[in-house]
């Protein structure tokens, strides 16, 4: 348990929240002392949220090399931007945006071509209807009870993989922040700067397309 | 009285708020009228639903070792005073543990 020498006041107080599960205060009592110029307590934010943000990195842009400098840039960032954190998001939102924006920024740059997200939006794949609104391709193929039984393969993991780096960058980001992090629409809309209805939006449109994929390879 | 969903896509596109349970009683009721009685939407729903499982299952990256110890070294040359060694414990939730993060950030 990481214990302040100089710690006063209420953040010491019996009131205070749960602790998280790694034994160490909440974040809002780590970063009001890392605020103050406390490395180790800033420490401890990067050790219990570092995991999420390489996630995060890796699959946004597909390269381990990527996501280490993304890691490294994104926590320098959040130390030197400390003092300017009001504490009116999430310690943890204001961490994924910081290297969400990083992740982002790195691939614009790598693909030159800033408006291609937009333009990859436009193209991804969903189901089609008929113009009265049914299933132009009844799906009546259920592969989800053969996808139990594929579940630890080899192939079915690449496979998604490869359909996630399809998916356009913002599309993904947010695929993957809800869906594989578990974070909640707020969360991500606030980490991305986006609206509630926007991250819905993009989420399903994502689940969409990565379905149409996943049906393609179970021949569904 | 419930406005009934006649049309596939309509169901199709109310999924996610349904899943979630942020759709309100009547679409709810309306939805599951409609899924009651279509076969290829129900089929779609499980494999929606499966959508996210197998991704989730897939992709739950963990974290190098070595990238864990790279980017600690990489701190402790840029930021002074900061202190984390993984093999004393210093930082808490070293490599081998499972993420804590989720404690903070989901809500």
């Amino acid at each position: 348990m990481y214990a302040p020498t100089n710690q006063t006041g209420p953040q010491s107080a019996a009131t205070e929240p749960p602790a998280p599960t790694d034994g160490h205060p909440p974040d809002a009592a780590l970063v009001l002392l890392a605020q103050k110029g406390d490395s180790q307590a800033f420490a401890i934010l990067v050790a219990r949220h570092q995991r999420q943000l390489y996630r995060l990195a890796l699959r946004m842009t597909g390269s381990e090399a990527d996501a280490q400098e993304i890691l490294q840039e994104s926590f320098l960032n959040a130390w030197q931007k400390l003092p300017l954190f009001r504490g009116d998001a999430q310690f943890s939102s204001w961490l994924y945006r910081i290297a969400a924006n990083g992740a982002l920024m790195r691939l614009r740059r790598k693909r030159r071509a800033p408006d291609a997200v937009s333009e990859q939006a436009e193209e991804l794949a969903g189901p089609k209807f008929t113009a009265d609104g049914q299933h132009e391709e009844p799906p009546h193929s259920d592969w989800s009870q053969r996808a139990d039984e594929k579940l630890l393969s080899q192939e079915l993991g690449e496979h998604i993989n490869a359909a996630v780096r399809t998916l356009p960058d913002d599309y993904r980001t947010v695929f993957l922040l809800k869906d594989v992090d578990g974070l909640s629409n707020e969360d991500i809309a606030d980490a991305l700067e986006l609206t509630v209805p926007a991250v819905k939006s993009r989420l399903h449109r994502a689940r969409l397309a990565l379905r149409e994929q996943l049906g393609d390879f179970f021949g569904g | 009285m419930v406005e009934l969903i006649e049309q596939c896509s309509e169901c199709v596109s109310l999924l996610g708020d349904y899943l979630e349970g942020s759709l309100s009683r009547e679409r709810t009721t309306a939805l599951e009228t409609h899924l009651s009685r279509c076969m290829p939407c129900i089929t779609f729903v499980r494999t929606y639903k499966k959508t996210t499982v197998l991704a989730r299952e897939t992709l739950a990256a963990q974290m190098p070792r070595e990238l864990v110890t790279s980017l600690q070294q990489f701190l402790k040359g840029a930021i002074p005073g900061f202190t984390c060694d993984s093999k004393k414990g210093d930082c808490g939730s070293s490599a081998q543990q499972p993420d804590s993060s989720s404690d903070t950030k989901k809500s």
